[in-house]
């Protein structure tokens, strides 16, 4: 299960919004980065057979595949607004490390 | 970094223990100081600024001590804060004093003033008898403004 913050929630619907090609959002994980494991962000018109798809505030659409839900299941998906930076963050119960960058954790 | 002074932990502290006890009348400084390991120099100037701000009174004797001046449910925690270090400000620049080089041309004065609007409006809202009560934080089932997702396909 993940959840999103209200914040994280709105930022995907108006980016949605602006996307005539995209119905949700898919989150994942990938190997890579500088500590093992980085996330993925797609914008994508359909779910796959496989992916698990969650369903937020406002009707806001997450798809997620089971192998990266593995190591998703439990996040929350928020969004920074703050002064010194602005994307989606993930705050992953399973990264026991993260680096500066932020998309990237090891587990 | 937003937090409260050394001092304003001390104030806090000397207020809910005092309001905790407060059948017990007049509790010393030494017993505040003792019981939170509280510098007894620093902690006697902040109880003088306590009671100067009238939220606290100093009785004198053998028995003396210090005791809560009004009701504890009367008193807020921004009541506590302003009394120890004046007016709760986020910003280097107020309505009166201008005195900053961004201030002509700022753009983020005023979402600033609000937020600090609400943070005094959360500290003049929680009481010092609230501070006292011996209740358990229930845990928040979800941090606030976190949505748990509906998973409406997969298993």
């Amino acid at each position: 299960m993940i959840a999103v913050t209200t914040t994280a929630a709105s930022q995907i619907q108006k980016l949605l919004a602006k996307r005539e090609d995209a119905s949700g959002l898919r989150v994942g994980i990938k190997a890579g980065g500088c500590s093992g494991f980085e996330y993925v962000f797609e914008w994508e018109a359909a779910p796959k057979e496989q992916d698990l798809v969650f369903e937020g505030p406002d009707g806001v659409k997450v798809w997620v595949d089971p192998r990266s839900h593995r190591l998703l299941d439990g996040t929350t998906l928020d969004y920074d607004t703050s002064l010194v930076s602005r994307g989606f963050i993930f705050q992953n119960p399973h990264a026991k490390q993260t680096c500066g960058c932020g998309t990237s954790f090891s587990v | 970094m937003l937090r409260l002074s050394k001092k304003t932990d001390y104030a806090l502290l000397a207020m809910r223990h005092l309001a905790a006890n407060a059948d017990r009348g007049a509790v010393s400084a030494r017993e505040l100081a003792e019981t939170y390991d509280i510098p007894a120099e620093l902690l006697a100037k902040v109880l003088q600024k306590l009671v100067r701000g009238k939220l606290l009174e100093s009785q004198q004797g053998i028995r003396g001590g210090y005791a809560l001046a009004k009701p504890a449910t009367a008193m807020s925690v921004a009541d506590v804060i302003q009394a120890v270090d004046g007016p709760l400000m986020v910003t280097a620049c107020s309505d009166t004093d201008h005195s900053c080089d961004q201030y002509a041309k700022c753009n983020i004065r005023d979402p600033l003033w609000r937020i600090k609007d609400r943070i005094v409006a959360t500290l003049a809202a929680t009481s010092v008898a609230e501070m006292a009560m011996e209740m358990p934080v229930a845990p928040a089932p979800h941090p606030a403004g976190v949505i748990p997702m509906q998973m409406v396909k997969g298993s």
